[in-house]
């Protein structure tokens, strides 16, 4: 059964949630994602999770919710919803074996791309 | 229409995309309304601008801290949602502290050995205007008592959007409204330092009788807390197969102490998403007469309702599954004992049909003053 499936819904795990604790946004928080799962909701939100597992930490029941934030990213790359940002970040790292694209030796990358 | 609100309080606090719409359908209770927009007031001239234009549209109001309510309050009613969640600056200085009423309690007693003692299990995430809104009680609250005991003064944005500051009885048309009378933007908090000393004691009883007894036996003075815990939620934080009696004392009197003691009290803050896991997803709040709540807890034990709870006031939380008829028999023996429908938790959406005329009349006494126009919370509380 997902995790989110057992999420009460009790909201414990939002000031864990490095997202979150910036933003303030109930939607980026793991409740907030754990009710859009709930609705099937396919959106590149799911992309704003570090997968930092703080939120499991928090959880009085322990649910492992990043698990279902991957699952999900999986589903969303199907249907072609990813991001910009993660569809050149994973060329990259088809092409040069690292997220950054071509890097020339001791030099910085030009533009940094995270999912 | 929403475009001149976003002209005015700016367009990246304010949304009515989709998603923020679903996950802002709901608090804790887990019952759903319907969003038409979401908005993260910074200032209290945003929540001015914001109440002026609820008012001019006919549009409903629900101001939201941190939705850990558990009945209903932060559920949208085709309504605005005003997420305070942005206004959390807040400055300690000594015993006391002014606030913003989207600051965290627990980032409140980060800052120094004085702090707002009222401890709800939601103490991590809670917001101190959501425990202004719902008169927040906890663990505590035997030594400490509720959120009121601890307010200066507040300062509130009422429906008709005039600034009120409230001192002495007039912070009581606010404290414990839940929103339906103003949106508290601004608080002078008292605060106290906890003692440094604390121990834990764990009484098990196979029956409610001895328990109760040695409830009423316990020296008040320096118990902190005293908590309840059946047979059932005994099982779910393996405390093994009796009812407890939980015992926080200032001082070293129990026999559990420092690392230990925390994590008993740690399970025991799990305590409600152990059992709504279960199933038992209403969570009641009943406060009892203390020379009647033997009696509450023999009826609960007959019908086997899951419960625990800060039985030092005489609020417990007894756990129902969705739809269950038992909820509609045990308000029947609340009004019977004389007790009150929520002791800490608030009316919201879900305790409306069990409050009475006294309550009801009270409340549109003070819309009539603060909300002629229900634009604050409609819908809630009666
Ligand atoms: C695990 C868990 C344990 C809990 N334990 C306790 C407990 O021990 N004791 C206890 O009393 N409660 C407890 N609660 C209930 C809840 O946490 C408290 O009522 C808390 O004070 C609500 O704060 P909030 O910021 O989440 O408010 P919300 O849920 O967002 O709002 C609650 C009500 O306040 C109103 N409101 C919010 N902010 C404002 C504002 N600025 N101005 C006007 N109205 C406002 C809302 O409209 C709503 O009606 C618990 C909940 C959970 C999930």
């Amino acid at each position: 059964m997902a995790e989110s499936t057992k999420c009460t819904e009790c909201g414990l795990c939002r000031t864990a949630c490095p997202v979150f604790d910036i933003m303030k946004v109930e939607t980026l928080s793991p409740r907030g994602k754990v009710m859009l799962l709930k609705e099937d909701v396919k959106d590149e939100i799911f992309y704003a999770c570090t997968l930092c597992k703080n939120c499991t930490v928090a959880c009085p029941l322990k649910l492992e919710l990043d698990k279902d934030f991957k699952n999900h990213r999986a589903k969303l790359e199907e249907d072609n919803k990813t991001t910009d940002a993660y569809k050149v970040l994973i060329d990259n790292v088809r092409k040069y074996g690292n997220p950054f694209g071509k890097v020339e030796e001791g030099k910085l990358p030009k533009e940094l791309f995270c999912c | 229409m929403i475009a001149t609100l976003k002209e005015k309080i700016g367009d990246e606090n304010i949304s009515q995309k989709e998603i923020d719409k679903i996950s802002y359908s709901s608090d804790a209770s887990r019952v759903r309304g319907i969003a038409d927009s979401i908005v993260w007031p910074r200032t209290l001239n945003d929540v001015r601008t914001v109440i002026s234009y609820a008012k001019r549209h006919r549009i409903n109001v629900v101001p939201r801290g941190a939705g850990t309510g558990l009945a209903g309050g932060a559920v949208p009613q085709n309504s605005i949602v005003m997420d305070m969640g942005r206004m959390n600056r807040f400055a300690v200085k000594d015993d006391k502290a002014i606030v913003e009423p989207g600051a965290v309690l627990d980032d409140i007693n980060s800052v120094s050995e004085f702090v707002l003692p009222v401890e709800p299990g939601s103490h991590s995430v809670c917001t101190v205007g959501g425990m202004i809104a719902t008169n927040a009680a906890g663990m505590r609250a035997l030594k400490y008592g509720k959120m009121i005991d601890w307010i200066d003064e507040l300062h509130v944005i009422d429906g008709n959007g005039r600034l009120i500051k409230a001192k002495g009885e007039k912070i009581k048309d606010f404290c414990g409204l839940e929103g339906t009378t103003g949106v508290v933007v601004r608080a002078r908090l008292k605060l106290a330092k906890l003692p440094q000393k604390r121990s834990t004691s764990i009484f098990s009883y196979d029956a409610i009788t001895p328990l109760v007894e040695k409830f009423n036996s316990l020296k008040k003075e320096n118990v902190l807390a005293m908590e309840f815990i059946d047979k059932y939620c005994s099982r779910l934080i393996g405390l093994g197969d009796s009812n407890h009696l939980l015992v926080e004392y200032e001082g070293d009197e129990g026999s559990i102490k420092d690392e230990e003691s925390r994590k008993v009290w740690k399970a025991r803050d799990g305590l409600y998403a152990s059992i709504s896991s279960k199933g038992y997803i209403i969570a009641e709040d009943p406060q009892i007469p203390l020379e009647s709540i033997d009696k509450f807890l023999y009826w609960l034990q007959k019908n086997d309702v899951p419960t625990f709870g800060h039985i030092g006031i005489g609020v417990v939380h007894p756990h129902f599954k969705k739809d269950s008829k038992l909820v509609e028999e045990m308000f029947a023996v609340v009004k019977k004992l004389k007790g009150s429908v929520s002791g800490e938790h608030g009316i919201g959406l879900l305790k409306k049909p069990y409050v009475g005329q006294e309550f009801i009349d009270r409340v549109k006494a003070l819309k009539a003053v603060y909300d002629p126009n229900n634009v604050l919370n409609g819908g809630k509380v009666i």
